[in-house]
Order: C-alpha cells, then structure tokens, then sequence
C-alpha cells in the first residue's frame, strides 16, 4: 500500500499502566515527523526502485544542477532516467508522487506523466495528467519560471489536441487551439485545425490504428469505444459501429458527447425510430453542448419538415465552425425549405468555395509556401481574415526556411 | 460519477510544499488511517484551465436520465426480416464464346494511366434486333510501341436463347488500335446503323458503321480526335438541330511517354499509385454534328469555372423541358450540370454550369466527391430523372433526389435516406446501372468496384479486388443490398470497371456486360425471378436525332407514374443499348405515350409486353425481333 506521510494510529488503551504508551506513542510520532521533514520533501520512492536508481538519479542531479535535489526533483531524476532505460511504468509512479503545485516540479511532472501514459497508451490518464498541469498552471500555483511555464503550457496543450483529435471531441480541441494560438503563430497542422476544424482528415488509417492501441489498454474507456465507433461508421461497418457505439453509451451513459455518437449511428442508417428516441432522452439544447449533438438536433428538425428549427440549429453550428461545408449544406437545404433560395444559393456557393479549399490545405505545409499562400487567399476570399493572416505568415515563414536551407546548401 | 478530466482541488495532490507540514500534524492528529492520493473526488460540472478544459462538454446529470437513455438503447434497432429478392445473375462460361481479357499494360509501376480500365458497348451492329457486344481494349505504353496484338473484341450475337458470342472483330474491320478507354453509340448519320465512338490516349476512334457488318474509321476525317486522355463519352442532340451532338469527358493531363510515377520504397514495386490531385485536369470536348458527316468543334462551348477531371458523363432531359442536360462526374472535383442556354452572336453552342445551383457540384457533406460513373433514372417514379454516382474507398457513392419544380433545377442529396451511401463505404465504385433487374417497374442498381491501386501492403483493410454490389429498390425511396443472393458472380472479388445492359437474349430482362481489368470481363445472364413482364422498346426518331437521347417513353393508366428516358452515355466508360425497358407489367395491351426530343407527342395504344420497334410518326408500332 502507498504511504505518502507517516501515519499515526491510536489503540484503544487501558486506563493505567500504559501512560508510558502515550510517551512512546508521542516519542515515535515526533521521530517520524522530523524523518519525514528532514527527507525532502517528503516524498516517498516507490518500491519498485532500486537504491541503485536513487544513487543514480542522486549523481545526475549534482552532475547538472551543482545541488543536492529535493524530494520531487529527485523523484523527477528518477523517472527520467527509468523512462530512457524502457521502464516507462516506473517512471509513471515516481511522477505521479509528486503534487502538481510542487514549486520546482510540479508543472513538469505532469507533463512527462502525460508522456509516459501515452507511450504505455493510457489516453485517459494523460488526459488528466494534461489537465492538472493546465489547471495549476492556471492558478498561477506553480512557482517555475514564466519562460518555462509558458513552454510547459504549450506542450501540455499540444498533447491534448493530439488526445482530443483521436477521440473527435473537435469542440473542445477547439477552446484549446484557441489558446494555443494567443502564444503565437502556430504550425500549419495546428494552424489548418483551428481555422478549419472539419477540413482536416480526421479519419485516418493512422488515427485508428493508434487508437486501436488506446483502446489495448482501456477496453472500457466509454469515450474510446466511442471513437472507434464513430471510425467503423465512416467505413462502413455499420453493425460493428453500432455495437460498439452502444457499448459505449453503456460504459459512459452520462456522457453527452458519446451519446452523440450513438444517435449519428442511428441517423446515418435511418434508423430513425431509435433515432428519435435516443434523441428525446438527451438533455436539451445548452450552449457548449457537442457540435455532433447540435447537428443532430438540425437534422432531426429537418427530418420534421422544422426548417425554421434546422435553421436555428445549423447557424449555431456555424457560429462554432464557420469552415464547415456540411454546416453551410444544412442551414441551405434549411433556407430551402422555408424558400429563400437566395440564402440557399450563397450557402452552397460556400461550401463548394470550402470544399475546393480543403484539397488546397492538403498540400498547405512549410514545405510548400505556395500552397500555403493559396490556402490564405482562397481564405481571405472567404472572408477568413485570421485564418488569411496566419497562413500568409506560414507562407512567409516557410519561403525563409527554404531560403535558408539554399544558402546552407551554397 | 466516473470522473475522466481528473481536475483536482486544493486538498489534493496539489498540496503546496509549505503545507506539508500541517498536513502532517494533521496526519497524526486526525484518527484512523489517512491516505492522501492524487486526484480527487466529486462531479465536474465545468471546465478546468479554462478554455483548455470545458470546451462545451457535457455530462447528463441525474441518474433518471441516465437509466431513460439505456432504456432508449435497449430498444434496438427495427429492422426488417430479410426476405428473398429474387434477383439472379449468371454468368456466361466460355461456351458462350464470350472471352476477353483487357490488357492495360500493369507492369507494377502503377502509371495513373493503368487503373481506369476500359469500358463496353452493347448495341445492334447489323439492325437484326439482336445486340452485340464491344469492347476496349488497351496496349503496352507507350502507343507508339503498339503493334496492334491487343484490340478491342466485337462479340456478335448468335441469337440463340442459350446465349451464344462469336467473335467477328477481324470480319469487322473493327480492331481497334491503341490504349482504348470508353466508348459512346448512336446512329450519327441517319443510315440506320449505330455507330460506335472510342476514347483513348492518345487520340480517340470513330467507327462508322457500314451497314454490312463492317466499320470504317473516321476520327481523322470528321475532326473528332483529340490528344487528350478521354475517359466517358456521349451522344446527345444539344442544340436541338435533330441531330445527335458528342460530349466526349476527358480525364487528366498525363505524358504517356513519361508519366508521372509516385516513389513509395516500400510498396511492392517502388512505386505507389499516384492520386489524380497531382495531375492538373483538362477541358472536355464538344462536337457539333451537321447530320451529314461533317462535326464540328465547339469545346469552348462549355462555361465551366475550371477544366474538370471528368470520368462519366450523362446527357439527359433532368428539368422535364425536353432540353438536354450534361452531367459530367469529375474526379475528386465538383461535378458539372451543364444547361444550354441562348448562344450569343458566332456561338452555335452555350454550355453553363449550373451544378452549384442545383446541388449537384458536390454532395450533402459539401464535399467535391471522386465521382466515376453514372446513372440517370427515376429511382422513386416521381416523374423526375435521378442521379446515382459511384464514388471512391470511404467516399460513399451519392444519389441525387430530382426535386426539380418548374424552371428550378433543384436535386436533393438523397444518400442517407435510399440508404445506399453506408453499404458503399468499403468499396471504390466504377461502372453503374439503375436498371430494373427484377422486372417489377423499379429502378434496381448494379454497381462495379474495386480498387485503382494494391494498397494491401500497408492497409489490409484495403483491399484490391472487390465484389460487385447490387441493391434492390424497396418502392418506398430506400434500396437494401441483396448483393450476396445475386449469383457466384457478386461473391467474387475483382476490378470491376465498365458495365453496360441490354435485354441480350431476349427474355424481357436486362443483361449485363463487364469489362474487368487483370481478370476476364463478363456477361451477366439475368436469370430473376418474379416481378412482372416488360417492355423492351427501340425508338427510332425520323424528325429528330434517329438514336433520340431524351425521349420520354410513358405508360398511361399506370401508377405511381412508369416511365423511361433514353439517356446518352451514362455508366462508367460504356455503353447501354439504346432502348428502353419497362417492367412491372401485365400480359395485357397498354397504352403509350411518347414524348419525342422535338416535342412530338405520339399516342401508341394496345401494346402488349414484349419488343417493339416504334418509328416516329410511323403509322403504327412494329413488334420486332
């Protein structure tokens, strides 16, 4: 069993003749506190490590630092060296020891957790590893350099834009990449999925694959199930979708977003009995819901002949997502049926200027500035400033390297 | 509540070092054992970190809601029981004295100009009411190192009800040179035979047919050539003069001589197929006949907002105005929907792109689809010609509701509901059919696929050869797969590419004809069962184009509304017959009314089911064959 702090325990005792209990009792307690105190930190070393990986860690530490580590620098020392020698798992439980607001350590803790569970594929404990580093760094708790702290912050979030693509919760990857992007100008993957968060590929061979090995390792991770459900139905299995999908709803039936997985299912086979049950048992409209569920709610609207409804709900989508064809292609069929072909037009236009752009940020990397700069005016024509903006910038930024990497070469 | 974000409070892990202390004292006052651990407990109801936390996610609060929702699951899904569809496809051994093999020249370097394959025709070569079968053939690449050892294969039919080939390409004069992708038919010069015109790379081929069995080339002479890499072609009267037009699609702008390869080390071959996106497309081709012989060029005719990547075309009526329309599928690029419009001064010929307008560019997602083959029916006897397409691995094929209502060319995206975009994911579709297998009135679908390029080796889930697909139309707007009931045919994995129909043995139902790429293409005897007796009629148009593209054929007294429309090209690089064929019918006299391209309106009554010949204001039907 894991021992964080020294425990004290009181025996029932007897009246008499055991006073000298109490001393003893008391002596051992301050004993323990002052050992406890005088270990930095106070933090324990799991049992899985040898002495030899504490003198180890110990020496490294001198060697770089010219001090002698605390008991969460230590413990930091300790994972990394593991984690180089392949004991990854290890590495996990000497950073889990240490409180995130540790002053020093803390922030990076959680970072190199969330990297060490991802590497043994535990999606849902470097989520929350991520999680903890942004909440602390947040609260302003930890006391590491602000240079450093930013970096943290940045990779943390990084992290958690690769865990939220793998699972399409594209909503909040997108508050993510929000912030992301107030850090400054970020690289075109980044860059295309925050301006363009559905013209990205996001079912993909290499996605399901790595999710494949997410779900090894948690069978019952409702929101993984998910996923995968949400991955066969795009290929067409749609039996095995649902099953899964199903399964899911089972696993985390208080979760929205997995819901929404479930009722999509059933829309796309037009099961639409089961569709509209589904649908009646999910809360009702809030603001921040899954865009999947929003979409879902326009299109149980328009299934009803609600065009005035379906409109409402696919221009909330576009409020969120403003690149996304499908939105356009729904609140047009929506103006079509409440007879404004002159919206219905302008929509379609939109999506098929989006459509055409999607195939422009394919080919949108650092590598090749002219796609890039394509991409910028074919959004600047849509009316995407900052998306324009920025990818003019990568353009620029990409034109440099390649200029720079000539006259290396020369 | 299973708590996933692992958001943690003060008394947690996150305890300051300079806390440490009371916590301790706290520790050894506190009674019992204490065990701090990291995390923490309670539901979440918002985010953490800020925006990096919430991002909108929701959870369902009370556990009522939660049990309404598992009890909502428990329902299950409401599915029909399976019952038999009736539709039987066999296909033809070699005593049929049908066997090709398409020779594409796949040596493993994956040149983009291997994959698409060929096409067939199925049509009347000697106006005997029997039809024959063509097709394409490829060679080794470069043309220029053709010596002619692979040419396209006429197949003429020996009329007999068991099926019966004989292979008269040498009698014909019909050996088709070259790399041969598609082919288009119709009586272009009023004689009375169809003639048959090929795309190609490299320059495409127009056979006159003699009227004695023969063919002769004319390509050069009639100025219908081309250099470009033509895939799909038809034939269609688009200026309305009475005589048949061509729309030839042409596919991408690629060297024979020295075509782009994609390096991949590790794919078997060093080579990967490149995708068309690295290809820049090319500009369709239009040709204006004069009835005479003479054609003449009007490809700059068409107002397009860029040069397609085209596949298939369809030239039809979709507006019910008995003006034709030219839909062209355009690979991975939103297709065309091209409307006539006034010509001004010098032009013969406006071509405007209207598909934007009326839903057809790209599908309900928005997206411009890799569109391969079409088909042009009435899937849902509204009166209104739809439009199927096929489409590529995990793109789903998409058919296009005709909701068009006066002067507004309006479609609908009809995928999800017919149920036919799910049951397409895993498959790369080429040739297509909307034709009624089972002979009760309904417009089925017969689609081919398989893959343009081996991708086993790094995606199993991928797989090269496909089976065929077909799917029976429910009369109630949605179609279910019968696809494993239809014959051993549609149980074998293969790369299906052209496919055209035609009531080859004359029973009343539909065959088909496939044209495979690695393994030998096909004839399909439909051998269905059930369903009704059918109409199989050959229009011959006397004051309008003789092979009338968008004559209306109509049942009368029959409801929901049965009707045909001869279309031009359509498919996937092929060929229908150019006849009409209406099933769900009794053994009984019906009337007709035809509705002819130029606007003649002809009442035709007492025909019974069987094969008729109408003339255009002929004094009576003629029951033919």
């Amino acid at each position: 069993m894991q021992r964080e702090f020294p425990v004290g325990a009181e025996r029932p005792r007897r009246p008499r003749d055991w006073r000298w209990m109490r001393w003893l009792v008391l002596l051992l307690v301050v004993a323990g506190t002052l050992v406890w105190l005088s270990v930095p930190g106070g933090l324990e070393i799991p049992s899985s490590v040898t002495s030899e990986d504490v003198q180890r860690a110990q020496q490294d530490f001198r060697r770089l630092e010219q001090r002698e580590p605390d008991a969460a620098e230590l413990l930091l020392m300790l994972a990394e060296n593991v984690a180089r020698r392949g004991r990854v798992a290890v590495a996990v439980e000497c950073v889990e020891r240490i409180p995130v607001l540790d002053e020093r350590s803390g922030l990076r803790s959680r970072l190199l957790l969330a990297q060490y569970c991802l590497r043994l594929n535990e999606a849902d404990r470097a989520e929350r590893a991520v999680r903890e580093l942004l909440l602390a760094a947040g609260r302003g708790g930890a006391g590491a350099g602000a240079g450093e702290v930013a970096d943290q912050v940045r990779t943390a979030r990084e992290l958690l834009v690769f865990l939220l693509s793998l699972q399409f919760r594209f909503e909040e990857r997108q508050a993510v990449l929000r912030e992301l992007r107030l850090g400054g100008l970020l690289e075109p993957l980044l860059t295309k999925q925050l301006y363009f968060p559905s013209l990205v590929a996001w079912r993909t061979p290499q996605q399901n694959e790595r999710l494949q090995r997410f779900l090894r390792e948690s069978p019952e991770d409702g929101r993984l199930v998910a996923a995968h459900g949400r991955y066969l139905l795009g290929s067409g299995a749609v039996e095995e979708a649902r099953r899964l999908l199903d399964t899911a709803v089972g696993l985390s039936p208080g979760d929205v977003g997995v819901l929404s997985a479930a009722l999509e299912c059933r829309f796309e086979e037009q099961d639409l009995a089961g569709f509209r049950d589904l649908l009646d048992v999910c809360p009702g409209y809030a603001e921040g819901e899954p865009w999947l569920l929003t979409q879902m709610r326009g299109e149980a609207a328009a299934l009803q002949g609600d065009w005035s409804g379906s409109a409402r709900y696919f221009e909330l989508l576009l409020s969120a997502d403003d690149t996304n064809p499908l939105y356009c292609q729904g609140l047009a069929r929506a103006y079509g049926g409440l007879d404004q072909q002159d919206q219905r037009l302008k929509l379609q236009q939109r999506a098929l200027q989006l459509a055409e752009l999607r195939l422009t940020l394919g080919e949108a990397e650092l590598k090749n500035p002219g796609a890039l700069r394509a991409a910028s005016q074919a959004a600047s024509g849509l009316g995407l400033k900052a998306a324009a903006y920025d990818l003019e910038q990568l353009a620029l930024v990409g034109e440099r390297s390649m200029r720079g990497g000539e006259e290396r070469q020369r | 509540m299973r708590q996933w974000w692992g958001g943690c409070s003060e008394a947690g892990s996150g305890a300051r070092v300079g806390e440490r202390l009371w916590l301790g004292v706290r520790a050894v006052i506190g009674a019992g054992s204490l065990i701090l651990v990291a995390g923490c407990g309670g539901e979440q109801a918002g985010g953490v970190g800020g925006a990096d936390g919430s991002g909108g996610q929701r959870v369902v609060q009370t556990d009522e809601q939660r049990e309404k929702i598992l009890r909502a699951l428990a329902g299950g899904k409401r599915s029909e029981a399976d019952e038999e569809s009736g539709i039987r496809f066999r296909e033809l051994g070699r005593e049929s004295g049908f066997e090709f093999v398409r020779n594409d020249d796949m040596r493993g370097q994956r040149r983009i100009l291997e994959v698409n394959g060929g096409g067939a025709a199925v049509f009347d070569v000697e106006g005997d009411g029997w039809l024959d079968v063509f097709l394409t053939n490829g060679c080794v690449l470069p043309t220029r190192l053709d010596r002619g050892q692979t040419p396209g294969r006429l197949f003429r039919n020996l009329r007999q009800s068991e099926l019966r080939f004989g292979d008269c390409s040498e009698a014909s004069g019909l050996l088709q040179r070259g790399f041969c992708c598609g082919c288009a038919v119709s009586d272009v010069d009023h004689d009375g035979f169809e003639d048959l015109y090929l795309t190609a790379v490299g320059g495409n081929q127009f056979w006159k047919n003699n009227g004695d069995g023969t063919f002769t080339e004319t390509a050069t002479e009639t100025g219908t050539k081309s250099g470009l890499w033509g895939s799909s072609a038809a034939f269609g009267d688009l200026n309305g003069d009475g005589h048949p037009d061509l729309y030839v699609a042409n596919y991408l702008d690629v060297s024979e001589e020295q075509p782009l390869l994609c390096p991949e080390p590790r794919a078997p071959g060093g080579y990967i197929g490149c995708t068309p996106a690295m290809f820049p497309g090319v500009p369709d081709a239009v040709y204006l006949s004069d009835g005479a012989g003479g054609w003449r060029d009007v490809s700059n005719a068409v107002e397009a907002a860029f040069p397609g990547k085209a596949l298939g075309v369809v030239i039809c009526d979709l507006g019910g105005d008995r003006r034709p329309e030219v839909y062209v599928a355009n690979d991975g690029q939103p297709n065309f929907l091209l409307v006539s419009e006034s010509a001004e001064d010098g032009e013969l010929l406006k071509l405007r792109d209207r598909a934007v307008e009326a839903s057809v560019a790209v599908n309900y997602e928005g997206f411009g689809q890799a569109s391969m083959g079409i088909s042009a029916e009435d899937f849902n006897r509204d009166g209104r010609t739809d439009l199927f397409l096929t489409h590529f691995y995990r793109d789903s094929n998409t058919l296009y509701v005709n909701r068009s209502q006066g002067e507004l060319l309006l479609f609908e995206d009809g995928t999800r509901t017919s149920l036919l975009g799910l049951p397409s994911l895993s498959f790369l579709g080429f040739g297509v059919s909307g034709m009624d297998a089972d002979n009760d009135g309904w417009s089925d679908l017969l689609v081919l696929n398989g893959h343009v390029d081996d991708r086993t080796w790094f995606d199993a889930e991928q797989p090269y050869r496909m089976t065929a697909q077909m799917f029976q139309n429910r009369r109630n707007g949605t179609f279910r797969e019968v696809t494993s009931g239809a014959g051993a045919y549609f149980g074998r994995p293969l790369l299906g590419r052209g496919l055209a129909t035609g009531d080859l043995d004359r029973d009343g139902r539909l065959d088909a004809v496939v044209s495979n790429q690695l393994d030998p293409s096909a004839v399909l005897r439909n051998e269905s069962e059930g369903g009704g007796q059918s109409l199989v009629l050959k229009l011959v148009g006397v004051t309008c184009a003789r092979t009338p593209v968008g004559v209306r054929v109509r049942v009368m007294g029959v409801e929901p509304v049965l009707w045909r429309q001869l279309a031009g090209g359509g498919s996937y690089q092929s060929a229908d017959a150019c006849e009409l064929h209406l099933g769900g019918l009794e053994d009984r006299g019906y009337d007709l009314e035809v509705q002819w391209p130029d606007g003649y309106v002809q009442q035709i009554g007492g025909i019974r089911p069987g094969q008729w010949l109408i003339r255009q204001r002929g004094a009576s039907a003629l029951r033919a064959w």
